[in-house]
Parts: C-alpha cells; structure tokens; sequence
C-alpha cells in the first residue's frame, strides 16, 4: 500500500483490531474496533493499549493521526509513531482522556515528558509527529494546548498506530491517518532544448 | 513566571515515571506548573524546565536530591561554582570531570542533556538500567563491559548518527558519555512550548 495509509475501522462486530484486519499488530496491550460506532477503543484493563500499522514500511521521520470520538476520564485514546512491531513493547504516543492530554515514550515503562494539558475534545485531530529526535503533539494542527515539541533519543525507528489507556468503549478514536514526514512529490521537470 | 531548569528525580508509580514533587498523570497532588524533562534513559534522573514563580522555585529546589541551576543559565561558572556542579553531578551518576571545560551553565546543561539522550537510546537497546549491572560505574574501562553493552553503545551511536572512533577498548563510561555529548553539537534541546537550550 501506498502511505499515507488510512483507516475509518468500518466493521460489522465487535473485534479486536488485529481480527478486524491484518493490517494491525498489536503492541503493549491490544485496541478493539466497535461495530455500533465504527471507530476504535482501548482494549487492555488497566493497561496500555496500541496498534502499529504492519502494511507500509515508514521512514523514521514519521506521523500519525485520529479524529477523537468519545472520551471518558478513566481511559484515553490518541496516536502513536515509531511503534516496535518486533514485540519491544515500544513507542511514542500522545492521549486524552476527558481532562487532561499526555506526551509519552514507552520504554521499559511509561514516561511522561511534558507536564499534563488540555483534554482533547470530540472532533479534534490528535497528532504526534517524530522528526529526528523531536517528537512533536498537536491538537487541530497545533502545538498549542499541548506540551510543545520535546527532544527525546529513546526511539529511532518503528510504525505509526493507534494507542490509548484502559478497556473502555467510552474512549474511542477514528479516521486513522499515518505517513512520513518531509515527503516531497518529485514533480517530472520538462527539459526545454533549443537549438540555434 | 520564569523557566527553570532542574536535575531532579523522576517518581515510579506502578511501571510509570513523572518528575517528583510536580503534578503529571499519575501524582495529582504535585505542583502545579508547566513542565518538561529529557529522562537520563532507565536511571531515574531527568533535566527538568519549569515555569515557576520564585515560591514556587522554593519548593522544587528544597526536594530531595534536586539540583537548581541559576535562573540566568548564562551566568558564567565560577571556580567554586564547577567544584560545586561537577560534585553535584558525580553524586548524581553523572560524569562531571569535563565541567571545567564550559563556561556557562547552559552549556553545562548542554552537555548533561547530551548524555542524558545518549543513554536514552542506549537503555532502550540494552533494556536495562545501567546502575543495577555489577561492578558499574563511571570509570569501568569499555572492555569490561558485558558484550550486550558494548554492542549497545555502539548501536546507540551509530543510531543518533554519531562516531565511534573514540570507544577504544581503554575508554571509560564517563569518556565515552561525555564524548558522545559532544556530538549532539549545537543542535537546538527542545522543552516543549517552554524553551531552547
């Protein structure tokens, strides 16, 4: 597939995500796709939840997008970049849950790196973005609201996903986006020779 | 409000970590301020900027095991002031034999950042905290090193895009750390929407 890969999680049962397409891998615990909303959940009690996508092969240089569609105050769900599809458990994520929003690393544990900011509303775009050693969140595009660009080394590789905290059809996300940063179409330049 | 910077130590609630003291995910009784920090890998120590009242200051500088740097990171470090940091850093598991050679407390934090983001790539290889190997510490010779680290080091290097020609088998950790510091150059630290190192 082509990236930016996308994915609106139409299904018509309930299932975890990596039943519902193979398109997903789960890391750290596992995401749930709902039939009555079409959209994802987190699926792990008390655990952290997350999905990388295993179609495309992205550029270290990497983003990932969701549409919040429901979020409750005991669970969350956002976006996720440079997820470990080998099993490492590992990745960046930025999450809301209904009152506060986080930037985090998973590795070996979870770690907050900037302090606690504005939930997430429905409708928002949440984004995270990594670019070298900047790992960057935004909410509707913007870094406002947010924890800002942060400078982390912990992770140099992986793919973009979901992720979220808890088991809890109250918080769910959608309309999926994932790509690579920087992407330039190379656009064919017509050579114009005269002669004499 | 100022922005601050602090060495603090990070709190481990279950199998999550926030700085101590201040409020994050899973402390909400902590001080209530905007914050960000570069973690030291899997050691529990973070740099920490702070926007902060100088009450406010006070409470973050009196924790335990914090370490305040002047709120003018300009400020050029006196003699006393690198006897002073390089022992802070030392006591902190932080190679603090190269203080002398900076001039500014921002550079000072330059260079603990540098390591700082070294190690976190290399704890991630190694999945361990380097503190609990036996016989660690800053002056083990590279050679001694379990092969797992040694792979590491190198790995995490070559990963941030650095050289290796100075991990010789002679070298120490505290070499090593800071030699990789200095390779992070002049590129722009990040805290979030608070400042630039």
């Amino acid at each position: 597939m082509a990236l930016p890969a996308t994915d609106s999680f139409t299904t018509g049962s309930d299932q975890l995500i990596t039943a519902y397409s193979a398109n997903w891998q789960a890391v750290s615990s596992t995401m749930q796709v709902i039939a009555a909303t079409d959209d994802v959940a987190p699926n792990g009690a008390g655990l952290e939840s997350g999905a990388g996508w295993t179609a495309d092969t992205f550029n270290n240089d990497q983003y990932s997008q969701v549409v919040i569609t429901a979020l409750n105050v005991a669970s969350a769900a956002g976006a996720a970049v440079r997820m470990d599809l080998g099993g490492g458990d590992s990745y960046y994520g930025y999450y809301s849950d209904s009152n506060n929003s986080y930037l985090f690393v998973m590795s070996g544990g979870w770690t907050q790196l900037g302090s606690n900011a504005a939930a997430a509303a429905v409708s928002d775009v949440v984004r995270i973005e990594a670019s070298g050693t900047t790992i960057t969140p935004k909410k509707n595009g913007s870094t406002t609201g947010t924890p800002g660009a942060q400078t982390n080394s912990t992770l140099s590789s992986g793919a973009a996903g979901v992720c979220g905290w808890d088991n809890d059809v109250n918080s769910r996300l959608d309309n999926w986006e994932g790509g690579n940063l920087g992407g330039v179409a190379l656009k064919p330049r017509l050579a114009l020779m005269g002669a004499g | 409000m100022s922005v601050r910077y602090y060495l603090v130590p990070l709190q481990t609630i279950g199998s999550a970590r926030g700085p101590l003291g201040l409020r994050w995910r899973f402390d909400e009784s902590g001080l209530d301020v905007p914050w960000a920090i570069i973690p030291y890998g899997r050691i529990g120590r973070a740099l920490l900027a702070a926007d902060v009242t100088p009450a406010q200051h006070n409470v973050i500088a009196a924790l335990a095991d914090v370490v305040a740097l002047p709120l003018n990171v300009d400020t050029v470090i006196t003699g006393p002031g690198a006897t002073q940091a390089a022992s802070a850093l030392e006591g902190l598991g932080i190679p603090g034999h190269w203080v002398s050679q900076v001039r500014t407390y921002r550079e000072l934090a330059r260079v603990v950042t540098g390591i700082f983001l070294y190690m976190q790539r290399l704890t991630h290889l190694t999945g361990a905290n380097p503190l609990t190997l036996p016989g660690w510490s800053l002056d083990t010779v590279y050679n001694t090193l379990p092969q797992l680290w040694r792979n590491a080091m190198l790995q995490a290097a070559i990963d941030l895009g650095y050289s290796t020609s100075e991990v010789t088998a002679a070298a120490t950790i505290r070499q090593i750390l800071k030699y990789m510091a200095d390779q992070l150059g002049d590129r722009p630290i990040s805290f979030g929407n608070l400042g630039t190192l």
